[in-house]
């Protein structure tokens, strides 16, 4: 009798609401995230539910099989309180590429049979292997020609993907690129978004993903040679270390030794240390530095060169104390951690407890898709 | 703002397939349950309805068999009540002793005498055929003659006299001054003849005198 008044209740509208917003799903390298938003007359935008669970293996392993999928989407679904079961997802970084293409403007082709002609030459086998879709960022130029950002994933891979969602009982609305979910959720704050060119760096283990925003365009997503366990190796290797032990002295220590971060760990600094490792891992940043001008210099022709610039960077190393410092001196723009300010529930005095910076950024992307519909830049 | 949508056209043909099939199945099944929960209730109006109306015709057989046994035992009734009138009539009606009263004051001289006298009454079955007159070419109803229904018990008073008078005249008077008696319905004279008696010739006669006790029982 309790099981039913609690799923009515569960269906029951909140006192004040005024819709619920998809679920936000996504598969970071190491926690599956779902995230629902809800409009409220008076609060605005607030967290319905948030749950995040750790795979059993690796994010690849858990893509494998739809049954694993399936069940651990069905203990997060059970354990949340999420209404409804329309979703928002985002392909996984590995199973989609994502690039800016130029296109011919001809008024014989449209651009859909423009890119997919330019789209067949870049894939192996046929395109009908494969679902792509774009985003057009130049309509018109000099040159005639045009610019899109175009994504394009194996036929197999989406549609196994969808399968896994789908067989926990959710209805994909809509299925997008993570690039797509920090934009939306940068640019929905009004107090954060400052900026005309943006940078976005979300960085993984082996791999990192610079995202090119200029004037609420997204220009380019590209992924690049630059992560955590890079830099780490970078550290680990001349001192003979383990990579945990590396990590626990980037942590310790921190990456500014001028000033130690508020946020690093009480004991164990050593501004020495954390002078030695900005020398190390100064090589390592430097890549990043240079994928970071040239993704600008882009942006820039894309916008006449005006405007603020600005990065942010979100994953594991952002999380690192005195990284946001040490991008700053080596970049000489401004440099801001994705967290708790970038949330559309960051005004929300329930969670400003509950949610600290690195869980804010850890469950941005999720955040991102769900604010799909919800935003009002789109 | 349009954004990337990676759902391949045909898996969102197939969802949108599937849904629809889903759909036309739960439709189906709900068109197909409520026609099931229909037909049970109907089913069970209609044996609600053999049920009551099996109870009426009981109610009406049983109805029908007390009609019978009331007919039966109004018949048993009415034939109980005729054979009581009947008993009632034959156990009332003139009495025997009247009838000597009645026949003292007709005999007026000694010129007739009673050899025997025999005082009859009796329930006597009528048919349904009326008294009529033959006239030669013509059997004639008469006017007003009493159509009696078939099986009629009439209980009849007679009296059948015998005797001798001293002449026709002598019985004729006799005959004439009974008939006027009160009580006295009809006299028929059966038969006379004349007998030789001390060599003076009298009439010997036979009379039947029907009493006006007749009633009759249906």
């Amino acid at each position: 009798m309790s099981a039913v008044k609690q799923w009515f209740d569960r269906r029951r509208p909140a006192p004040g609401s005024v819709n619920h917003g998809p679920i936000g799903v996504y598969l970071t390298e190491k926690n599956l995230h779902l995230v629902q938003l809800q409009r409220r007359a008076e609060e605005g935008i607030v967290l319905r539910s948030h749950q995040f669970l750790q795979y059993p293996g690796s994010r690849k392993e858990l893509l494998a099989s739809t049954s694993a999928m399936s069940k651990l989407l069905r203990r997060a679904l059970r354990d949340g309180d999420f209404v409804g079961r329309k979703v928002v997802s985002a392909m996984p970084p590995e199973q989609v590429r994502v690039m800016s293409l130029s296109y011919p403007a001809n008024a014989t082709n449209s651009a859909a049979n423009s890119i997919a002609k330019l789209m067949a030459d870049r894939v192996d086998g046929p395109l009908t292997d494969y679902v792509v879709d774009y985003v057009p960022t130049r309509t018109g130029s000099r040159d005639g020609d045009r610019l899109a950002l175009v994504a394009v994933s194996r036929l197999e891979h989406a549609n196994a993907y969808l399968d896994g969602l789908e067989s926990a009982g959710l209805h994909v609305d809509y299925l997008e690129i993570g690039s797509l979910a920090i934009q939306r959720l940068v640019e929905f704050r009004p107090a954060t978004n400052d900026y005309e060119n943006l940078i976005i760096v979300n960085d993984g283990q082996a791999t990192s993903h610079l995202t090119t925003i200029s004037g609420n365009r997204l220009l380019a997503d590209q992924e690049i040679g630059f992560g955590a366990e890079k830099v780490l190796n970078a550290i680990a290797e001349p001192l003979e270390l383990s990579i945990d032990v590396a990590r626990d002295l980037v942590l310790t220590n921190g990456l500014d030794p001028q000033q130690r971060a508020p946020d690093a760990g009480d004991s164990g600094f050593d501004a020495e240390v954390a002078r030695t490792l900005v020398q190390i891992v100064r090589p390592e940043f430097m890549k990043l530095v240079r994928e970071i001008d040239r993704a600008l210099l882009f942006a820039d022709s894309e916008s006449q060169g005006e405007g603020e610039k600005k990065i942010i960077i979100v994953g594991e190393i952002a999380q690192w104390p005195g990284v946001a410092a040490l991008l700053r001196s080596l970049t000489k723009l401004r440099v801001e951690r994705l967290g708790l300010d970038h949330m559309p529930f960051a005004t929300d005095p329930e969670l400003i407890g509950n949610i600290n910076d690195r869980q804010a950024a850890e469950m941005s992307t999720a955040v991102g898709l769900a604010l799909r519909g919800m935003s009002t830049h789109e | 703002m349009s954004d990337i949508d990676l759902i391949p056209h045909a898996y969102r043909t197939r969802r949108w397939q599937t849904r629809w099939l889903k759909s036309t199945a739960w439709l189906v099944a709900g068109l197909t349950g409520a026609l099931m929960l229909t037909w049970a209730a109907l089913g069970l109006a209609t044996d609600n309805a053999r049920a009551n109306v099996a109870a009426l015709q009981n109610k009406l057989s049983h109805t029908s068999q007390q009609q019978a046994d009331i007919e039966r035992l109004s018949a048993v009734k009415t034939e109980l009540e005729r054979q009581f009138r009947l008993l009632s009539n034959l156990r009332s009606g003139t009495a025997a002793g009247d009838m000597f009263v009645t026949v003292d004051q007709a005999l007026t001289s000694d010129d007739v005498w009673f050899r025997n006298w025999k005082f009859e009454r009796a329930g006597v079955m009528v048919g349904e055929q009326v008294e009529t007159v033959n006239t030669g070419y013509f059997v004639v109803v008469p006017e007003g003659a009493e159509q009696l229904a078939p099986d009629e018990l009439r209980i009849q008073t007679n009296m059948e006299i015998r005797g001798q008078a001293l002449d026709h005249s002598a019985l004729s008077s006799f005959v004439r001054r009974l008939i006027v008696q009160p009580g006295i319905d009809d006299i028929r004279i059966r038969r006379t003849s004349l007998i030789d008696r001390n060599r003076a010739d009298t009439v010997d006669f036979e009379l039947a005198v029907i009493l006006n006790t007749d009633v009759r029982v249906q």
